[in-house]
């Protein structure tokens, strides 16, 4: 641990190459994640701004479909073909949740904190850090080349499931375009484990003295059961996106059966297309954990920090966050209640993820108890993060609704599943992602962001976001489906129309305001005000780092920790907060 | 307009530069702390938060009034349907009151406790009593939902005696039923005897014998015509040939367990079939669909009846239901009248045409382009007199299946040009029929 010393930190001249493209260091990588992850953000907003125009308005044509499309997603008519409707879709889904969520959310703040915070020189293999880096580009650049071939990327949703994401037959775009979904997916799955792996170990082995577990801040717990969820659940999906690339090019019939199509009957007889919903969502909800948890952490860590008070009941999070990542593995029925599971199993996965509410409600309520008798600063990322319990409450309530199968009943696959989701990954994680770049910006860049852009983009996503996804509830009580074209084939939808045009309008506006945080991130990059050590006065390792930021981290020896990371206005002492590598003062005992 | 969108975009751009550069320049003047917040922003985002909350309580409170946890689908048309309403209306109630109760803390809290010169934050680290109560409360209530939710569960999932056996059946893009006939049993049926007047691949002993005559014959002629031409054709032609005889010759060998699963019942059982393209209900009779899929995963939804499946190839599931309320009653209902009168209204300006009140099958899995205009319409009627007669009209129809080799052998008017186009499997279907 100790054993790197203070020359290697400085006297390290880089070229280009090995500074900006192939780092081996973290802060860098993390870097490196982000900007990748905020590139493939905009590619998926733009695309669901375009999708949302169609579904407000059908049968009218617009330029802007035009300009960012071309002319082979579009009809003669001008209009956006229903094919490519979807394709757009499934490719929006796929990038929120994986590219954006997984990759860019762990990989930017994982790959940062880590070492920053429990103390390390560096990750545990750079080498594997920077191949993960490597893997995720190239994963992003084929998702990406797949919106432009002919055939059109894949459409069958972000859960393709099969035999639709099997059978160019039944959709153009389950040909190429699938099989180029799956080589992204494959690579992308190769860089999250290699990225797990080297957090865990990392988390494991490189604590500095005194980093007891029971001493890390929020953040490690979360990224560590976050790497874990990972690594136990992608190579399940792994092996399902194999036997779904066999399926469609080898000929197995691990999926299929039974499937008459384009006037013949296939051969393959005796799959299941269940089978891949299972193997789907035994990651596919593991999966929305490791998308909220790195939120749920990096939230913790500002809301204390802002609150100027220790996060109410660490234990008690940490034992949340254990809970919560035990229970997603036994969870994943009830994204299945009515393809037909006998009804008994049905009825055990109600009950098993309800039981998740639990320890939910407790993060919760422990947010809330922060919050109360603090001094609260708002800073930007103080004020994302207030959104983050907000809609946490919110989209966790009506997580209780679907998991109920009877209710789950009438509104599975409609809106209202689109708008829970969405509200707890669209809204929660996406802020709890906004706000650690506000919080860690001086970290990576040496810079603070400014604060007053910060506020317009904070209010302006809070609102829009809520406008678009709260009023979604009702489509889907409506019985509106989701991934449809239009609602005009349904005379019965008729009245919600005003209510999808409202959503569209307030989710241009949510695309407009991202705009200032871009503006404001690289501006802020280069001309921000230059941060002092420790802005926002906080506890952690990471500020104590010098601003300019070094390989190795600290220039000296490493910092040894004397105490937990929370002691926000600790009656012993002046300020109101003490950081970790302070000494205890003589009397005082250690949280 | 690319153009004029790119110049757009520029000018926000080089606006919002010159903004911060004045921003930057005073705040520089001031020798601001940019970490720190001030009074004035505190001030700011403190109304801001109370401002939001506001609407925030408002907007969902008449939303929630406005739209109802039902918006337009009116009281459920079927049984079981009422229990979920109901326990949808549990729920709502529990939900709501956390949902007011939790964000009115958490903003409360957060506008209270907002920055203050000279304040220090108490330090208040766990509290084990408390951290119980919100462990048990919500364990507490969410067992109740649990309890609530599997009652109701188990009496949905649970086939009732003496119901109505319908066959759902799926295909890109639409939906075939198919009512088991006199003896409440469907007949045997399996996609790879799918053609064109055989939609959903009914088996009878008689199709089987024609079948396996037909696919002999084929293959016998274009070995024939290898033999004699194989010399002259081109090669990828010819092997096209050998292919589609191998793909026979395989057909062939798949016949055999449809052979020996069929007997003399269930030839009588397919035989009484009928296949529809709209579902005919009687008010008040139990129901047990039974859902099929020809290609991909299709899901029917019945919205006004609170009941989904999915249609898996591969595969039955089954859904059970009595419907409640006719068309008719529902058409009578003054939510209904209202709703369709907005409606219509609309659609008038819209140059649409005007509706009525129809019950719906809807797919809700997406399944190929025209995902979004799979439907099938459904007719509750009020008493079994008014399904009877429908229903001798639908076996007189074209529509029944042309059960081959058992059936008499339908009149000349029944092999029309639309089966005989197509593909070559249609032509052989044609050929039966002769
Ligand atoms: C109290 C906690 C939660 C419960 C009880 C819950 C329950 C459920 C249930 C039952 C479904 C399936 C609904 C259906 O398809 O009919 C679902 C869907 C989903 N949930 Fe949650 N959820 C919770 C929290 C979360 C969180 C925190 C996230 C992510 C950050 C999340 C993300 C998703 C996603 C992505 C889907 C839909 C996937 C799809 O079909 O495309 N949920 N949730
Ligand atoms: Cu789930
Ligand atoms: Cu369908």
């Amino acid at each position: 641990m100790g054993a790197h010393t203070h020359e290697e930190g400085h006297h390290h001249h880089e070229s280009f190459i090995t500074k900006y493209l192939f780092s081996q260091d973290h802060k860098m990588i993390s870097k490196q994640f982000l900007i990748t992850a905020m590139v493939m953000g905009v590619v998926a907003v733009i695309l669901s701004v375009l999708f949302r125009m169609q579904i407000a308005w059908p049968n009218e044509q617009f330029e802007a479909m035009k300009f960012f499309l071309g002319d082979s997603y579009l009809s003669e008519d001008g209009l956006l073909k229903p094919d490519r409707y979807l394709a757009i879709v499934t490719i929006h889904g796929t990038i929120m949740v994986f590219f954006v969520l997984t990759g860019g959310l762990s990989g930017t703040f994982s790959n940062l904190l880590i070492p920053l915070q429990i103390g390390a020189r560096d990750m545990a293999s750079g080498l594997l850090n920077m191949l993960s880096f490597w893997l995720f580009f190239l994963s992003s650049a084929i998702m990406l080349y797949s919106l432009m071939v002919e055939s059109g990327p894949a459409s069958a949703g972000w859960t393709v499931y099969p035999p639709l994401s099997i059978l160019e037959k039944a959709i153009p775009g389950s040909g190429t375009g699938m099989t180029l979904w799956l080589l992204s997916m494959t690579l992308f799955i190769a860089s999250s484990l290699l990225g797990a792996l080297n957090y865990i170990v990392t988390i494991l082995n490189l604590r500095t003295i005194g980093m007891k577990m029971t001493r890390l801040p929020l953040t490690i717990w979360a990224f560590f059961v976050t790497a874990i969820l990972g690594v136990l659940s992608f190579p399940v999906l792994v092996s399902a996106v194999l036997l779904l690339l066999m399926d469609k090019s080898f000929g197995t019939s691990f999926y299929l059966s039974d499937i008459f199509i384009g006037g013949e009957a296939l051969d393959a007889s005796g799959g299941s297309p269940i089978l891949y919903q299972h193997l789907f969502w035994f990651l596919g909800h593991p999966e929305v954990y490791i998308v909220l948890l790195p939120a749920l952490g990096i939230t913790s860590e500002i809301v204390s920090t802002n609150a100027r008070k220790p996060i109410f009941g660490y234990r008690a999070m940490i034992g949340s966050i254990l809970a919560i990542g035990f229970l997603s593995f036994i969870v994943w029925g009830h994204h299945m209640f009515i393809t037909g599971m006998n009804p008994f199993i049905g009825g055990i996965f109600v009950f098993t993820t309800l039981l998740i509410a639990i320890p939910s409600a407790v993060k919760a309520f422990n947010y809330i108890t922060t919050l109360w008798k603090g001094n609260i600063h708002y800073t930007p990322g103080m004020l994302f993060s207030i959104g983050l319990v907000s809609t946490f409450i919110t989209g966790g309530l009506t997580g209780i609704i679907l998991a109920d199968a009877t209710l789950d009943i009438p509104v599975h696959d409609t809106y209202f599943v689109v708008a829970h989701f969405h509200i707890v990954m669209g809204l929660s994680a996406i802020f709890g992602m906004f706000a650690g770049v506000y919080h860690w910006f001086p970290k990576m860049y040496g810079r603070l962001m400014n604060k007053k852009l910060g506020y317009a983009h904070f209010w302006m996503t809070l609102v829009s976001g809520y406008g678009v996804f709260f009023p979604m509830h009702f489509v889907g009580l409506a019985g509106a489906p989701r991934r449809y074209y239009s609602n005009t084939e349904f005379a019965f939808l008729d009245h919600i129309q005003d209510l999808n045009e409202v959503i569209t309008i307030f989710a241009i506006i949510g695309g407009i305001a991202q705009l200032i945080f871009f503006y404001n991130f690289f501006h802020s990059m280069y001309h921000g005000r230059v941060t002092t050590q420790n802005p926002w006065k906080s506890n952690t390792l990471e500020w104590t780092t010098p601003v300019k930021p070094i390989h190795g981290n600290w220039p000296g020896a490493l910092p040894v920790v004397h105490r937990w990371p929370y002691d926000y206005s600790n009656p012993d002492h002046e300020e109101d907060f003490v950081p970790q590598n302070v000494p205890l003062k003589e009397g005082e005992h250690s949280h | 307009m690319k153009f004029l969108i790119v110049l757009v975009i520029v000018l926000v751009i080089v606006a919002l530069a010159q903004l911060m550069k004045v921003y930057e320049l005073s705040s520089k003047l001031r020798n601001k702390d940019e970490a720190d917040v001030t009074p004035g922003e505190t001030k700011f985002n403190a109304g801001m938060l109370l401002v939001f909350y506001i609407t925030l309580m408002i907007s969902s409170t008449w939303m929630f009034f406005h739209y109802g946890p039902r918006p337009g689908l009116g009281v459920s048309a079927s049984e079981h349907g009422n229990d979920i309403d109901f326990l949808y209306d549990a729920n709502w109630i529990i939900l709501l009151i956390v949902f007011y109760l939790t964000q009115t803390l958490l903003f409360v809290f957060a506008i209270k406790y907002q920055k203050k010169k000279g304040r220090k934050a108490v330090f208040f680290a766990h509290s084990t009593k408390l951290e119980l109560v919100w462990t048990i409360i919500p364990a507490v209530t969410l067992a109740g939902i649990i309890i609530g939710g599997l009652l109701v569960w188990n009496k949905i999932t649970t086939p009732k005696e003496n119901s109505t056996v319908i066959e759902i059946y799926a295909q890109q893009f639409g939906w075939n039923a198919r009512y088991a006939g006199e003896d409440n049993t469907l007949g045997n049926s399996d996609f790879k005897v799918i053609e064109t007047n055989n939609p959903l691949g009914v088996v009878t002993s008689g199709l089987i014998d024609t079948k396996e005559e037909l696919w002999k014959e084929e293959i016998e002629k274009i070995k024939k015509e290898i033999e004699e031409n194989g010399d002259l054709t081109p090669d990828d032609k010819l092997a096209e040939m050998k292919e589609k005889v191998e793909r026979l010759e395989r057909q062939l060998i798949r016949l055999a367990p449809l052979r020996r699963a069929q007997t003399p019942e269930t030839d009588k059982a397919a035989n009484d079939d009928v296949i529809v393209k709209e579902l005919y209900l009687v008010k008040g009779q139990d129901y047990e669909f039974k859902f099929r899929s020809r290609d991909v995963i299709h899901s029917a939804l019945f919205p006004h009846f609170r009941a989904q499946m999915n249609c898996v190839p591969g595969m039955e599931t089954r859904f059970s239901f009595k419907p409640t309320i006719s068309t008719a009653e529902m058409r009578k209902m003054p939510d209904v009248i209202a709703q369709y009168e907005k409606t219509n209204e609309q659609r008038v300006l819209d140059g649409k045409e005007e509706v009525e009140f129809n019950y719906v099958l809807l797919c809700n899995k997406i399944c190929g382009s025209s995902h979004y205009n799979m439907q099938m319409n459904i007719i509750v009627v009020d008493t079994q007199e008014e399904f009877d007669v429908w229903y001798a009209e639908q076996k007189k129809s074209k529509s029944f299946p042309v059960l081959v080799g058992l059936e008499e052998p339908k009149s000349e008017e029944n092999t029309t040009e639309e089966v005989i186009v197509e593909t070559v499997v249609d032509s052989t279907a044609v050929a039966i029929v002769q």
